[in-house]
């Protein structure tokens, strides 16, 4: 006999508002209903009354996390829109913040990780390290979490020599730090016991429910847009992709912090090979743009971010259309609970790096009627597939 | 047993440390220069032409009456408690009027209590 386990929205082991119905039989979990938008803030639609200069501003906001990929993703879209292309010293302070943030997120996550498996010392020695990010970020933008550093042809601030040095030192400081934390978790029989073998998701099903991100790398599917489609300076760094096999929480956090030092070996390359030169073009603030439309993909922190643009030649965009990593990451967490313990719910959910306010955005509207209606996975996968098949693409 | 003696090392280290975290209201914490915090007008530079408030993308900005700017009559009145800090508007000022200072107390009981400084000189 199965019995509910309702879990959430807001539960002491969830740190985001999301909901699973779990129908379990004895300890163990038979299914998962995840069930969100409790947090769903209408951006799309905001985006839509936003000039091209002001979109950044307000997509930033989309999570505060990675809201640097997010603004450097949006104005990467815009500038496809227009046909900009970015100075090159624009580029490479774009990559600089990009994978600045790669690393504050990584350590967050490795912090509020260890948190769950009741690590809770290394949970403070990872957020004391993230705290030089932040404030490497602060003097670099001006900010602390919404760093607001891209901008439509370039960025909005540029580096000082003695920022890349600091930069170096910081560097060099987290890279004995990255391999402290591997050791220690290596190390550490408790911590071993509480991962290994903890929410698994076999390289088939990562790769059928398109896990991105470091979920998919640690299950051994090779998704990394870096890789794929590399955009800003991604082709000519020192960037290497980080595979795993084995697939559970301890492969995904061995991945996160092998990525810290991919992302250490990006920055001290940048840091030496920087560019002299223009930083950013000239934007007008409100301007129209050519009929166009334009998709924008990079790696955030989490996997891969999307965004596209449809301008019918307006000041503002006509359609945007934003899909954050963790949304794609919901249904691999569904496949890893299935037959694991209670116990390792917050395991898995963690393990995917949640940020649940970002993947808020599933419901249609229907133009005609105004009928608002909420369109379930198997209806969404259904129609992806057909459109798919028409268009002659991939087949599943 | 390395490992062990590993994360002792660590918690030593640590130990002999000054504690990471600041004794905050008693001791002043300054932000770094460039810090986008506070928004300062320089009145007698504004010309009221409006920009900034088009180019805001929170819409924190509104125009109100004023008669020491000339030759508009009227200057930028920010409401912070809406701002999102972004600059675009001291980015975008064409005499370079609006500046973000490295104010960072922007607290109050009530949103009327949190304001731009508005300077005259």
């Amino acid at each position: 006999m199965t019995y509910n386990l309702y879990f959430g929205p807001i539960h002491p082991a969830l740190k985001e508002p999301i909901n699973f119905t779990f129908e379990i039989e004895g300890e163990r979990i038979v299914n998962v209903k995840p069930n969100i938008g409790y947090n769903h803030r209408g951006l799309e639609k905001l985006l839509e009354s936003k000039t091209w200069l002001q979109s950044g501003f307000v997509a930033e906001h989309i999570c505060g996390i990675c809201s640097g990929a997010h603004n450097g993703c949006c104005y990467q879209g815009v500038e496809r829109i227009f046909g900009i292309e970015p100075p090159r010293r624009g580029l490479f302070i774009r990559t600089l913040v990009w994978e600045l943030e790669r690393i504050h997120s990584h350590l967050l996550w490795l912090g509020v990780m260890l948190h769950e498996s009741g690590f809770d010392t290394v949970f403070m020695y990872c957020w004391r390290d993230r705290e030089l990010t932040m404030d490497l970020f602060e003097e670099m933008s001006g900010r602390r979490v919404v760093y607001s550093m891209n901008t439509v042809g370039g960025v909005r601030r540029d580096v000082t020599v003695s920022f890349l040095d600091k930069l170096k030192k910081y560097c060099n400081y987290l890279e004995e730090r990255a391999k402290f934390y591997e050791d220690l978790i290596m190390g550490d029989t408790t911590i071993l016991a509480r991962l290994q073998g903890v929410a698994p998701l076999p390289k088939s099903d990562a790769a059928s429910l398109s896990a991105v991100g470091p979920v998919a790398r640690a299950s051994g599917v090779k998704r990394d847009v870096r890789y794929e489609e590399p955009y800003a300076v991604y082709d000519e760094s020192p960037f290497r992709i980080i595979l795993r096999e084995e697939g559970d929480a301890l492969a995904r956090t061995i991945v996160r912090i092998e990525e810290i030092k991919v992302s250490i070996d990006i920055l001290r390359w940048i840091a030496d090979n920087i560019p002299q030169g223009d930083y950013k073009i000239k934007f007008p603030p409100i301007t129209k743009a050519p009929e166009n439309e334009a998709i924008s993909r990079i790696e955030a922190p989490r996997g891969e971010l999307f965004y596209y643009f449809k301008s019918d030649g307006g000041t503002t965009p006509s359609r945007v259309k934003v899909r954050t990593p963790t949304f794609a990451n919901i249904l691999p967490v569904v496949k890893m609970l299935e037959g694991q313990y209670i116990a390792d719910i917050p395991i898995a959910v963690a393990s995917i790096d949640p940020c649940i306010a970002c993947c808020e955005r599933v419901t249609l509207i229907d133009r005609k009627t105004e009928k608002t209606t909420i369109v379930t996975m198997d209806q969404l996968r259904s129609h992806s597939k057909k459109y798919y098949k028409k268009a002659g693409g991939e087949k599943f | 047993m390395k490992i062990w003696g590993r994360a002792y090392k660590e918690a030593v280290k640590r130990l002999t440390e000054k504690p990471y975290t600041i004794h905050y209201p008693f001791v002043d914490v300054k932000a770094f220069k460039g810090y986008r915090g506070r928004i300062s007008l320089q009145i007698n530079k504004c010309i009221g032409c409006g920009l900034c408030s088009r180019v805001c993308p929170a819409n924190a900005i509104e125009m109100v009456p004023d008669e020491r700017v000339k030759p508009a009559g009227k200057r930028p009145h920010f409401k912070l408690p809406e701002c999102c800090y972004c600059a675009l508007c001291a980015e975008y000022c064409p005499k370079e009027a609006i500046e973000l200072t490295t104010d960072y107390h922007l607290y109050g009981f009530k949103k009327e209590d949190v304001v731009a400084e508005v300077k005259s000189e």
